[in-house]
């Protein structure tokens, strides 16, 4: 008995002894100190850079209610008070402390760090395609979704299904579930368009259109789709900075109406020049897209540099403006543009900057930039942005929050990061998707996230279908349009 | 004849067993390495649930964890004998639990005969033999319960089980099941409907799978979008096998017709199969994976020894051989006393598979392309069919990111590998390599590559070999493989003019004489345009090789049919490459 209180005793000195107050903030990973989160986001799970005996973390709002956790590893918190101290402190700050035991020095406080709580909450699901970073052959892949509220994430369509083809170039309109386009290449090759609950495959390639269409853009009716058409190919660089230079021998931009599955072109876009990456405008009425003047590849591939343009589009009629207007002549700054993607709410268009080309997500030095359409200037996202790759973004249907492909972690594998945009028009601090134990998670992980979108809800199909629509040599023409 | 059948009964496994470890163990050794080069196991809790997450996964997560030990060729030819040796044990228990019969003996040992035979495929999977196994031990099991009900219990309960375990071979299970149960046909009719009905839910549950192979299960073959009958026939063989034991046993009513069936059925069976096994052997493939291992292995004493016995062929085992004999200083004189296949067998072109990009990767790794090395150790692991990884190919990529300073991406891959059972102590040296410049200064292989690979930036291209080549070696005129690699490519394209350009290049490299084959190059060449050409041949060319041109030139010239004569005492040369070698 007095051997069990001694030992009650020794544990309860063990818990109340004051640990040593550090000025400096904890080295975590992810880092999550400062950063700005959505109010409907899954829990943060975090560790310490350098492994403790024993961690303690506190999270606490102004009026003093409390989170508490602790941890041999990763601080975890559960759902269920997570989400209610949350939705309690929107627009608020939290203010997370975190202890640890070393075993050299004991229990140590780290000076406490904020998460900043949003009042937008961000689209609830992110689609992504989870690819291994490679060159020109693919392994297992597929397009997931995540539930950003929760850990689960689930295949919308894997290549376990079909065995050696590839899928990519996932898009949806205005962020609805509803309906989806989506590459398959390969053997079974083709475009899936989904419309609410049809499904259809279809075959790209017009006559009269040079190759497949490539890079969707949905036209916020749902009445339309812009793609790219690309000739591309890929060259391999020899120093040790470079890996790949993804190159398109040709490229055109067409718009595509699912309902008559018709192919709308224009003198305009079809160039010698290259013209790739499209979007629409919220409003729909203006198609953007980059555009480059031709060059000789693979001899100038670093001579290739795009420019920001528009043209108008006319969503009743199906026609395009006769005037293709530059709005960034990013060209003669010896920059080039990709990836222009206007905010639902018509305000900016968030777009990637590198040295030359198009694929940025081979560029060390593509950042984010943002274009204010009202006062037609350009500026970095700096608090976005790395020191490393920036590439792919996509905005949250609310127009606060978008996510964005780095490469920062380890200069290979592309994780996704989300963060919102102030009243400004500047970035907050990004955080990384959060998931239940980020640092096994992240470098066990083989894949990349490539190509991440926001959408409302949860996509659903029957996959039963897609299998026999896949399986199927059946793939619908589509015609070009008078 | 009871003691002849008892002679049998020990003999049989004693020859069985043993033939697949000489086999695997002698012959086929490569076969094995070529396996586990082809596959990560990994002891965390992430791999064991990524894999068992389907039918089937349970047997390829044991299959993977076996076939990791297929890194030592003897250890892996062990566990292929005892596996399939176990298969005939079960079959055999299984048989006699059935109808105790002495005439069937043989029959046992034709399922893992055929698998064995089926192995010969680099294709199939070892790990197929576990999804075979574990059906025919449930099946043993249940056959031991005595206890009708019990048993029909143990077989409903273990049925999904065995199911998620080993794959659609369940079917062993309930249909070996369902045939012993004459009397209650309506509890065998259910354990099949039950095994229907478990393929049709895992398709409900596991909709991004395909239902054939969701009713395969395991990993028997590479590609998993091909399902080669030959599963199916093996199915049925541990299937039918133990019946027609039981079918024999009442056909075959006196012992002495039973010994002679079964010394009969043994011949049947042996020889039929030893053929058949013969004949599925491709030793020229085991010699292209012996080549591969070698290099892999860095030991290239070996792999010229094995040259020496017997002359490689093939594009890939050529380039392999050049590769040694470069790496062992050997390359520029003795190149063409070893068969050459041309440009393809110096630096194989690439093409978008798991073996190709492996083996030349190799050579691009030691010449000091080190981003080439890169991108074909990824594309071959990014290759396998069956959306597996690969350690050897985790291995370079952490090599080579560690050469080229990316030291987070090395970091990643030499974590992975420390959770492997065999990689795992190279990964952890190699983690101390990590940022620490002075410490990989003192490796000799990595200093020397850092020394070697590209300080300027250019496009990697197939068809100008020789140019990058030229560039590698203009960074670094020290550098001995990409002068002798240029002037071999030079060589085997028969490009003259541009071997005698490359040739000035090599100064720096300080040879204490020309190497053979260029003085054979540099006599033909100057032979072309000078009269006397043995005497005003401005280059140290020895005489011997001044004699041997001279008999060359003799026997060309008068020869009826030069290419047969100059065969037996000038094939060595590269004046015969040159005129009879396409």
């Amino acid at each position: 008995m007095a051997l069990f209180a001694l030992m009650l005793t020794g544990s309860c000195q063990e818990k109340t002894s004051t640990p040593k107050i550090l000025e400096e903030k904890p080295s975590l990973f992810p880092d999550y100190c400062g950063v700005t989160i959505p109010p409907n986001i899954a829990p943060l799970h975090f560790q310490l850079d350098h492994p403790a005996e024993r961690v303690r973390a506190q999270v606490k709002d102004r009026q003093g209610n409390t989170l508490t956790t602790t941890a041999k590893e990763v601080i975890g918190f559960k759902s269920a008070p997570w989400k209610k101290m949350l939705l309690e402190n929107m627009d608020d700050s939290l203010f997370v402390t975190l202890q640890a035991k070393y075993k050299d020095s004991g229990w140590v406080e780290y000076a406490p760090f904020t998460l900043y709580i949003s009042a937008v909450p961000v689209d609830n699901y992110l689609v992504y395609r989870l690819i291994a970073p490679g060159y020109e052959v693919f392994s297992k892949m597929g397009i997931y979704q995540r539930n950003l509220t929760s850990f689960k994430e689930t295949p919308i369509l894997e290549n376990t299904l079909v065995p050696g083809n590839c899928m990519n170039c996932h898009s949806f309109p205005s962020n609805s579930p509803e309906d989806m386009s989506l590459h398959i290449r390969g053997a079974l090759g083709g475009t899936i368009i989904k419309k609410g609950y049809q499904t259809e495959m279809i075959n790209t390639k017009a006559d009269g259109i040079e190759g497949n269409c490539v890079y969707p853009y949905w036209h916020p009716s749902g009445e339309y789709i812009v793609y790219s058409v690309n000739q591309t190919v890929q060259v391999f660089h020899a120093i040790q900075d470079k890996r790949v230079e993804v190159v398109d021998l040709a490229s055109d931009v067409v718009v595509y109406h699912p309902g008559r599955k018709e192919i709308i072109t224009s003198p305009l876009l079809q160039t010698e020049d290259f013209e790739t990456f499209p979007s629409f405008s919220p409003d729909g009425k203006t198609l953007y897209f980059s555009s480059s003047k031709f060059q000789k590849i693979p001899e100038n591939y670093q001579e290739v540099r795009y420019n920001l343009c528009s043209i108008s589009f006319d969503p009743e009629s199906g026609t395009f403006g006769n005037r293709v207007d530059t709005l960034i002549d990013a060209a003669s700054m010896g920059k080039s543009i990709s990836f222009a993607k206007p905010s639902p709410n018509g305000e900016y268009i968030m777009f990637t900057l590198s040295d030359y080309g198009n694929f940025s997500i081979w560029h060390k030095e593509a950042d984010l930039w943002m274009y204010n359409l009202k006062e037609k200037t350009m500026y970095p996202l700096t608090e976005a942005n790395s020191p490393d790759v920036e590439s792919y973004h996509s905005w949250s249907s609310e127009s606060t929050w978008f996510v964005f492909s780095s490469r920062r972690m380890d200069g290979l594998y592309t994780r996704p990061f989300i963060a919102s945009i102030d009243k400004n028009g500047n970035s907050t601090k990004p955080f990384l998707l959060p998931v239940r134990n980020p640092l096994r998670f992240y470098s066990f992980s083989f894949f990349s996230y490539n190509v991440p979108e926001f959408v409302t809800d949860k996509v659903t199909w029957n996959v039963g279908k897609v299998e026999k629509l896949l399986t199927s040599p059946k793939r619908q023409k589509v015609t070009l349009s008078n | 004849m009871n003691k002849l059948f008892k002679t049998l009964r020990w003999l049989l496994p004693c020859l069985f067993v043993p033939a697949i470890f000489l086999f695997f163990g002698c012959l086929y050794p490569h076969h094995l390495h070529y396996h586990e080069q082809f596959q990560l196991f990994l002891t965390t809790p992430e791999y064991f649930f990524e894999m068992i997450l389907r039918p089937g996964g349970m047997a390829d997560y044991l299959g993977t964890f076996i076939t990791q030990f297929f890194l030592f060729s003897r250890v892996g030819a062990l566990l292929m004998a005892l596996f399939l040796g176990g298969m005939y044990v079960l079959l055999r228990a299984i048989s006699q639990r059935i109808m105790t019969s002495k005439a069937s003996i043989a029959l046992s040992f034709i399922p893992p005969f055929f698998y064995w035979i089926l192995l010969c495929n680099e294709n199939f999977l070892p790990g197929g033999i576990i999804a075979i196994l574990l059906p025919l031990v449930f099946w043993l099991l249940s056959l031991i319960i005595k206890n009708n009900k019990k048993q029909m219990l143990f077989v409903f309960i273990l049925t999904p089980i065995l199911y998620w375990f080993a794959g659609g071979s369940v079917i062993l299970f309930t249909l070996g099941y369902a045939i012993t149960q004459r009397k209650y046909i309506f509890r065998g009719v259910a354990a099949l409907l039950l095994t229907v009905a478990l393929f049709l839910l895992a398709k409900v549950l596991l909709s991004q799978f395909p239902l054939p192979r969701l009713i395969y299960g395991a990993d028997y073959f590479r590609f998993p979008a091909s399902y080669p009958p030959a599963v199916w026939i093996l199915w049925l063989l541990c299937l039918i096998i133990p019946s027609v034991s039981a079918l024999l046993t009442r056909l075959l009513k006196t012992p002495v017709r039973e010994t002679i069936a079964a010394v009969l059925l043994s011949l049947a069976v042996f020889i039929p199969g030893t053929y058949m096994l013969a004949v599925n052997t491709n030793l020229q493939k085991e010699e292209i994976m012996a080549y591969d291992h070698y290099v892999r292995m860095q030991q290239w004493d070996k792999a010229i020894q094995r040259a020496d016995k017997k002359m490689p062929t093939s594009p890939l085992s050529v380039a392999c051989l050049n590769l040694s004999l470069c790496k062992s200083g050997k390359m520029s004189d003795y190149m063409f006393w070893y068969y050459q296949n041309g440009p393809e067998g110096l630096i194989p072109t690439f093409t978008r598979d798991f073996t190709l990009p492996m083996i030349t990767g190799e050579i691009y790794y030691h010449l000091g392309f080190i981003n080439t090395s890169q991108r074909f150790a990824f594309e071959a692991m990014e290759s396998l069919p069956n959306y597996w990884k690969s350690g050897r190919a985790l291995k370079r990529l952490a090599e080579t990111n560690l050469i080229n300073r990316e030291y987070k991406v090395a970091q990643k891959y030499l974590h992975i590998l420390e959770h492997t059972l065999f990689y795992k102590a190279w990964a952890k040296r190699t983690s101390e390599y990590l940022g620490n410049e002075e410490l990989i200064a003192s490796h000799k292989e990595w200093n020397t590559l850092r020394k070697y690979r590209s300080k300027t930036d250019f496009l990697d291209s197939e068809q100008e070999k020789d140019m990058m080549l030229g560039i590698l070696l203009q960074q670094d005129l020290s550098h001995y493989m990409a002068y002798e690699y240029l002037l071999a490519y030079c060589l085997l394209t028969k490009d003259l003019d541009r071997f005698m350009q490359y040739f000035l290049l090599g100064s720096e490299l300080r040879y204490a004489r020309l190497p053979y084959s260029y003085q054979e190059a540099l006599l033909y060449l100057w032979s072309l345009s000078h009269d006397n050409p043995i005497q005003t041949v401005p280059y140290p060319i020895s005489d011997h090789i001044k004699r041997n041109l001279l008999s060359y030139q003799n026997t060309y010239v008068n020869a009826l049919r030069p290419e047969e004569a100059l065969k037996k005492n000038h094939a060595n040369t590269y004046w015969y490459y040159l005129h009879f070698r396409k």
